[in-house]
């Protein structure tokens, strides 16, 4: 960067040094959150100094001083995140860069400059966070930036003046980036293939269940999907979206089997529903579909056992639509040999006396399902309770100690107990992970499903019937819930339809969440798919990619010069002022007698022209002038009084009358 | 990052055949106004279209979001710049009379007859910037420029032209402005003899009215014409004193060239300018002889001005 002062232009007042170096700190803020949180301390530390060294006339480090910053800063920035490549890193370097750069800036156009590469740390923070609540606070900078770069400019305006300047430049470009944003042309994919930015923070439904895999989740509100359904919400007892399926049991996690590709099986009945699901990038393949999808909108596939898997790993969020029949069998015709012995596949040796129970069960029962209801009334009316905390187990008889000892549990210890019991008794059954029940917004009709609604349940294979879906959690009654309201979600469908506390934090919350619904499905999810669809109702829906490219530059150029020629246009605001109002009145009944004023003539000008013209209405026309100013420019509010009575007084004489009747004559 | 040569000069052509003036006041129109983006906004420009790059990468709406804000703020900026001064008046180009070793100031009153106030206007030429200013709704206000001091002459201002980088710098609206010539008068010589006598003087003749008998000195008053003062016995140490005529009538006194003491020219036209300062001081009517120019005399601003001028264009051409 030059330092040539009359090129680089002058050195800026010290308040607005502060202004840019505040707005940059405003700007590291969020970084603190979405990089490790040292990044953005030492950028604002960086800044602080330099608030510091303008207030008490500290000299600037000198050249090699900062090549040095320079060269440690992204030795640190590489040495951490194992390269330079991601989002991550790419984000660290240019926060790091942002404030070296603040604290060596001098001159008007270095803090110009700094204001500008706000504009990019919000860009690459978006990359790793694009939630509302982030976008909100970066509309916020983004006004804020403007203020201040107008800030740099003449430098005499007051913080009002430029927070309205601001306002206003705004309100003009914000609908030519929103016309930009719906008719850019969006790709299918990416242009180069670099690293998939991560999302921060991602969590969901793990690859194997383990003892408190799910409890893990029950405390998280954080939303893991949405769905909106075209028709009526399905029953709470039909809500359940299929996530991972767990076959192998080693004693201690449930592990899944092969992922193999569904070959048919499925029978779909009933009525179907059809739905929209907007899910939270996170990190894993799965998708969630209500039980059990037909359609779908997006390249996923069935696997042998239903869940449903993206070819990728998903990121970003992803919006979807799907055909599903809540009422399906599957492999109702019959299980193979080999499914047969996966599902009914246990430890050997471990845990007796459940073993002991299940072939009681199976004993005392005519049919498989009677062991299914066996089971379910023995957790019904014995006294299991369902809690978070239910303490660990240990040892390789875990589950006899639940089943007989502790007898505290949540969802995934009793769907684990009962896929045991079940395979004890000679019934194939398997453990299903996912999510069921969610709540509706009342102000967009989403469903929403949250981290806490994760489930685990159970799928039992009865001859005649295929897999039949049994909830074991299901069967604890409400009495014996040992945790707050909010957990309760985790217990299944069936419990958490019944309304929470509806007060007005939660309506504040469901708006909230509608608004971010919203923002999620229409502005982060627009994308390729979302674009066709809106150009085909705008009717340009056959436009290709290039074509299209065409029309957008041939509509931005056309915005540019409306707004350019709107510029042009002599901005006169009429009729603002009422003494302004009654005088234009007047010219314009002059003007039928052929005295027309002129654009620039002043009114005591045309005055004199009227006197020479009329010489008959020489003292009215003074009369009318002199109010007229007196009521415009001294806002006098009698002498208005006084202008609308002579201004009656012209039209009541008889040249008003005779004016009146030339005038139509004139036409 | 430099404009090459080529470009700048073409762009140079191609304002200064559309430069606004001669009779003022003037309407800057469209034809008139020039803009480019400035470095900074082709920076700022650049930023745009990386973020657009990386959206389009990523398939993230918020960076096109961002992308296409900062983009279409750009555009707003430019036409703003535009308008900062398209239909702007100016009433008057003006230079101060300035005297060599002063720093030339020039003037140029505007008005914005709009609804709209327009900022950051400063007026260019011949290398310096003057001071931005914002020119309130349907308001007037004076650019100024101050340009380094210049030796005795005529001397035309470069490359003037009005200019607007707001808002946000990055773009530069500006309109040229028909070249305006500032003359600099010579510096008055400091401590400078007095002219020649009356009496030496009144011979050579164009005077307008004839003095009558010399009747002796008297005290100065202010406001004697510096013909009717005895210069010679103020130059030895006396008082002023008046040499008293008969009648009413004062002389024209004759400012000569040839008079003004001095080794070269500059030195005679330096002390020919005290000479017609202290003249018009005291009021008297008085007349200027250069080599090839002849000023009748006269008194007051237009004389002042004309002898000034004439004095600063020494050997000539000399205006009408």
């Amino acid at each position: 960067m030059t330092r040539h002062a009359s090129l680089a232009g002058p050195r800026p007042a010290s308040g607005r040094v502060r202004g840019v170096l505040l707005l940059l700190a405003t700007a590291f803020l969020p970084y603190l959150f979405i990089l490790p949180p040292w990044v953005a301390a030492v950028a604002l530390a960086v800044i602080g100094w330099r608030l510091l060294a303008l207030y008490r006339n500290w000299r600037q480090p000198g050249l090699i001083i900062r090549i040095v910053l320079v060269v440690f800063g992204l030795l640190t920035v590489v040495a951490s995140f194992r390269g330079f490549g991601g989002a991550e890193a790419g984000g660290a370097f240019l926060v790091i860069t942002a404030s070296l750069k603040a604290m060596e800036s001098r001159n008007l156009r270095d803090f110009r400059i700094v204001a500008l590469l706000v504009f990019i740390l919000l860009a690459a923070a978006f990359l790793l966070n694009h939630s509302l609540p982030f976008a909100l606070y970066a509309a916020f900078l983004v006004w804020l930036a403007t203020a201040v770069l107008l800030s740099l400019g003449e430098g005499s305006e007051s913080r009002r003046t430029l927070a309205l300047r601001a306002s206003r430049l705004l309100a003009a470009a914000l609908p030519i980036a929103i016309a930009l944003f719906l008719l850019f042309p969006r790709l299918a994919g990416p242009l180069f293939r670099f690293g998939a930015p991560r999302m921060a923070a991602v969590s969901g439904l793990a690859d194997s269940l383990s003892p408190g895999s799910i409890a893990a989740l029950a405390a998280s509100d954080e939303i893991a999907f949405r769905v909106h359904f075209d028709g009526a919400l399905p029953p709470p007892g039909e809500r359940y979206f299929r996530g991972p399926v767990f076959v192998h049991y080693d004693g201690e996690s449930w592990l899944p089997g092969q992922r193999k590709p569904a070959r048919g099986g499925l029978e779909p009945r009933g009525e179907p529903v059809r739905y929209r699901v907007m899910e939270r990038g996170n990190g894993t393949r799965f998708l969630f579909a209500l039980a059990l999808p037909v359609q779908l909108s997006v390249d996923a596939r069935l696997t042998g056992r239903y869940t449903l898997l993206a070819p990728h790993r998903i990121w970003n969020d992803i919006t979807f639509t799907a055909v599903s029949y809540p009422d399906y069998r599957i492999q109702a015709a019959g299980l193979g040999p080999v499914a047969r012995r996966i599902n009914l596949a246990l430890p050997a040796g471990i845990n007796p006396k459940a073993r002991a129970l299940a072939e009681r069960w199976r004993k005392d029962s005519r049919s498989p399902a009677e062991v299914v209801q066996r089971a379910l009334a023995w957790f019904h009316e014995r006294p299991y309770y369902y809690t978070l905390t239910p303490g660990l187990l240990r040892g390789e008889n875990r589950l006899d100690r639940f089943l007989f000892e502790t007898r505290r549990g949540f969802c995934e210890h009793y769907a684990s107990a009962f896929a045991f019991l079940m395979r004890a008794a000679g019934i194939p059954a398997r453990v299903v992970t996912g999510y069921a029940g969610g709540k509706t917004n009342p102000y967009d009709g989403w469903l929403v499903l949250r981290q806490a609604n994760a489930h685990a349940w159970d799928e039992v294979w009865l001859a005649g019937r295929g897999w039949v879906r049994v909830d074991p959690t299901a069967a604890i009654p409400p009495g014996r819930v040992e945790s707050s309201a909010r957990f309760a979600a985790a217990l299944g469908p069936a419990r958490n339809a019944a309304p929470l506390t509806h007060d007005w934090l939660w309506h504040l919350g469901s708006l909230w969440d509608a608004a971010n619904t919203f923002w999620m499905q229409y502005v982060i999810g627009y994308d390729a798919g979302l674009q066709h669809r809106l150009l085909g109702r705008l009717g340009l829906g056959r436009l290709g990619p290039t074509l299209m490219a065409l029309v957008m530059a041939g509509l931005a150029i056309g915005a540019g010069l409306l707004v350019f020629l709107l510029g042009l246009m002599p901005f006169r605001k009429r009729g603002d002022d009422p003494a302004q109002k009654l005088y234009e009145h007047w010219c314009r009944r002059l003007k039928r007698h052929g005295i027309q004023r002129g654009a620039s003539e002043g009114p005591l000008d045309f005055a004199v022209r009227v006197a020479r013209l009329r010489p008959q209405d020489a003292a009215l026309t003074d009369d009318i002038t002199e109010l007229y100013i007196r009521a415009r420019y001294a806002e006098d509010p009698s002498a208005l009084e006084l202008l609308k009575r002579r201004i009656r007084l012209w039209h009541s004489s008889p040249r008003g009358r005779a004016e009146a009747s030339t005038g139509r004559q004139d036409r | 990052m430099k404009v090459p040569r080529p470009i700048a000069d073409w762009i140079e052509r191609g304002t200064a055949k559309r430069a606004v003036g001669g009779n003022w006041p003037s309407r800057l129109n469209r034809s008139q106004v020039f803009i480019l983006p400035s470095r900074f906004g082709l920076l700022a420009g650049a930023a745009s279209i990386v973020m657009l790059l990386v959206a389009l990468n990523y398939q993230n709406s918020a960076v096109f979001l961002l992308a296409f804000l900062l983009g279409a703020l750009l555009l707003v900026a430019m036409v703003s710049c535009h308008q900062h001064l398209n239909g702007l008046e100016i009433l008057h180009v003006h230079a101060d009379r300035v005297f060599a070793g002063e720093p030339i100031r020039l003037q140029v009153d505007v008005r914005n007859p709009s609804r709209r106030a327009r900022s950051g206007l400063a007026c260019h030429g011949s290398g310096a910037i003057g001071p931005a200013v914002r020119v309130a709704v349907e308001g007037g206000a004076r650019l100024e420029l101050a340009l380094p001091p210049r030796r005795r002459g005529r001397h035309p201002i470069r490359r003037l032209s009005l200019d607007s980088r707001e808002p946000f710098g990055v773009f530069r609206a500006w309109s040229r402005l028909a070249p305006v010539h500032c003359i600099v008068y010579p510096r008055p010589a400091m401590n400078a003899l007095p002219p020649p006598g009356h009496a030496g003087l009144a011979t050579r003749g164009i005077a307008p009215h004839q003095p009558e008998d010399f009747l002796g000195l008297a005290r100065y008053r202010p406001g004697d014409r510096p013909g009717q003062i005895e210069w010679r016995h103020y130059a030895r140490g006396g008082t002023l004193e008046r040499k008293h005529f008969g009648g009413a009538g004062g002389g024209a006194a004759w400012l000569d060239f040839v008079d003004a003491p001095g080794t070269d020219a500059e030195a005679r036209l330096s002390v020919l300018c005290a000479w017609v300062l202290q003249a018009e001081r005291e009021t008297v009517h008085w007349g200027l002889r250069l080599p090839g120019y002849l000023l009748a005399p006269g008194r007051g601003s237009q004389q002042l001005e004309r002898g000034l001028t004439a004095l600063a264009l020494y050997p000539g051409p000399y205006p009408a």
